[in-house]
């Protein structure tokens, strides 16, 4: 398991020695994980929800939501109304 | 008690992350709520440093509800960073202490609320559960906990940490406190589109003449702690005393839900934490703890092309079968029994570096987690001075039964009546 490519695919800071760590205790969890090989599946639809619930819908009708102000008071940086992130060039 | 009073108690237990300091100035009855619930003005930390000093702009559905209905919030309890855990000790702002020995753990992830409630703080608290985190830490802390059907409480403003399991429920001294604050919680929202529509149960007084309790011989396993499996049969024999019939039944070996509850939480945290991403709130993601990372970078590896099929597909599948053997369980029986959890709870430290130890510690809890299942948490007795929980189980839709019988219980036992003594 390549940690570091894992840790790029989850966005997240990573050291060296962080690395180490988890590549050991990530093996135990999947040594642990690949016990469900031994349970026969074929023909088994997937649960992805236990309520039996479809998509829900409402009307096309704007409702009140969050005030700019309020969108933005968390915000580290904003600029004239926006949220500032980085910018990536390729 | 106000809140000078509280803050005296939790100097000793640390069951709380911020207090209202308004609290004594506002009329209603007091409520912890634990700090992955949105209250609007107040600080919502889900216990991580990614959120230190975030103020939410609006209150989650079951903080709206509590206080429409005259509740008073006296302050955000700890948890595990992100409910990354089954002990508290992950938070990023320092343990709990279980109040029945400080030396150790109160459980987690709702570890604060749990402590909140056993040490008389506050008697009735909100927590939520993925699976375990209300019914461990109430088994851990002797008290109740009770975990609705998923879907019965909204969870829209609660921090998401597996969408398709986490459970809002209260944790409370008693089976009758739980339930009052349930029934305001619960309910459609929709503000949360999985949140049922199916209508609350009235309260009913069960008769245990009707009940037939299944217990599981799965759950009650030689590698649980000397004394647990005995003290739990105990209270089902005093539920058979009074009328129920006992029928042993055979579930899906719970040590398979471990592994698939590892695999489908670890895949949605990935997928739900990506959100926290240091522009529109919170800190940047290396604020992230050792915790918190593990499980992304799991949950990012078992939804991965190559291994999604292998992980997260062969986990769903399994779920299916978990949830298909609870159905076929529950035509015979009206609810199932067993211990919440193998031990009394830990001492501080045990979680250290242990990256399955929620997930050992919740063997019992998981299945019908999984399954969406509801589930209540009663103290039924003491080992070495550490509660022991109880667990009744039931069939989806049915709080009000667990309720009853549960109530039925306490009313013949004192095991609720016990206090920790912290000084």
């Amino acid at each position: 398991m390549n940690i570091s490519k894992l840790a790029i695919l989850a966005n997240l800071p990573v050291s060296d020695d962080e690395a180490k760590n988890l590549d050991n205790q990530f093996q135990l969890t999947v040594d642990f994980i690949n016990h469900l090989k031994e349970i026969k599946t074929n023909g088994v639809t997937e649960t992805s929800q236990v309520t039996g619930k479809t998509n829900q819908f409402r009307e096309d009708e704007i409702t009140a939501g969050l005030t700019q102000d309020q969108a933005l008071q968390n915000a580290p940086r904003t600029n004239k109304g926006f949220f500032v992130s980085k910018i990536k060039w390729e | 008690m106000g809140i000078n009073d509280i803050k005296k108690i939790d100097s000793r237990i640390h069951a709380f992350i911020s207090f209202n300091d308004n609290a004594d100035k506002e009329k209603g009855f007091p409520v912890a709520v634990k700090d992955n619930f949105n209250t609007m003005g107040i600080q919502t930390s889900a216990a991580s440093n990614i959120l230190k000093g975030y103020i939410p702009p609006y209150d989650a559905t079951v903080v709206r509800k509590l206080k429409e209905a005259g509740a008073v919030i006296v302050g955000k309890t700890n948890m595990d960073a992100f409910a990354h855990g089954s002990s508290t000790e992950t938070s990023d702002f320092g343990p709990t202490s279980n109040p029945w020995n400080l030396d150790y753990l109160p459980g987690g992830s709702s570890g604060g609320s749990a402590a909140a409630v056993a040490s008389g703080e506050v008697s009735v608290a909100i927590g939520s559960e993925t699976a375990g985190s209300i019914r461990q830490p109430a088994a851990w802390c002797g008290i109740v906990g009770l975990k609705p059907t998923y879907g019965r409480v909204s969870r829209y403003g609660l921090i998401s940490m597996a969408s398709s399991t986490d459970s809002p429920g209260t944790l409370a001294a008693t089976v009758a406190d739980a339930a009052k604050i349930y029934r305001i919680i619960a309910g459609h929202d929709p503000l949360d589109a999985s949140s049922s529509q199916q209508l609350l149960g009235r309260p009913e007084q069960v008769s245990l003449k009707n009940i037939t309790i299944g217990i599981p011989k799965e759950y009650f396993r030689s590698e649980s702690q000397k004394g647990i499996n005995d003290k739990v049969m105990s209270a089902a024999r005093v539920l058979e005393k009074l009328g129920a019939k006992i029928k042993k039944i055979s579930l899906f070996d719970p040590k398979f839900a471990i592994s698939v509850y590892t695999i489908v939480q670890r895949s949605e945290v990935s997928s739900n934490l990506s959100r926290f991403d240091g522009i529109r709130f919170g800190k940047t993601r290396d604020f992230f703890n050792q915790e918190n990372k593990r499980r992304i970078m799991l949950g990012t590896y078992t939804l991965s092309a190559g291994y999604y099929d292998a992980y997260y597909k062969k986990a769903q599948q399994v779920r299916t079968i978990i949830i298909e053997d609870f159905a076929r369980a529950f035509s015979n029986v009206n609810v199932i029994i067993g211990p919440t959890s193998p031990s009394t709870a830990l001492k501080k430290g045990s979680s250290k570096d242990q990256p399955l130890f929620g997930e050992l510690q919740d063997i019992f809890v998981e299945p019908s987690s999984l399954a969406g299942l509801p589930a209540i948490n009663v103290p039924c007795g003491f080992i070495n001075g550490l509660p022991v929980g109880m667990q009744i189980i039931g069939p989806q839709w049915s709080e009000e039964k667990l309720i009853s019988v549960a109530q039925t219980y306490e009313e013949n036992t004192d095991w609720h009546k016990n206090k920790p003594k912290l000084w």
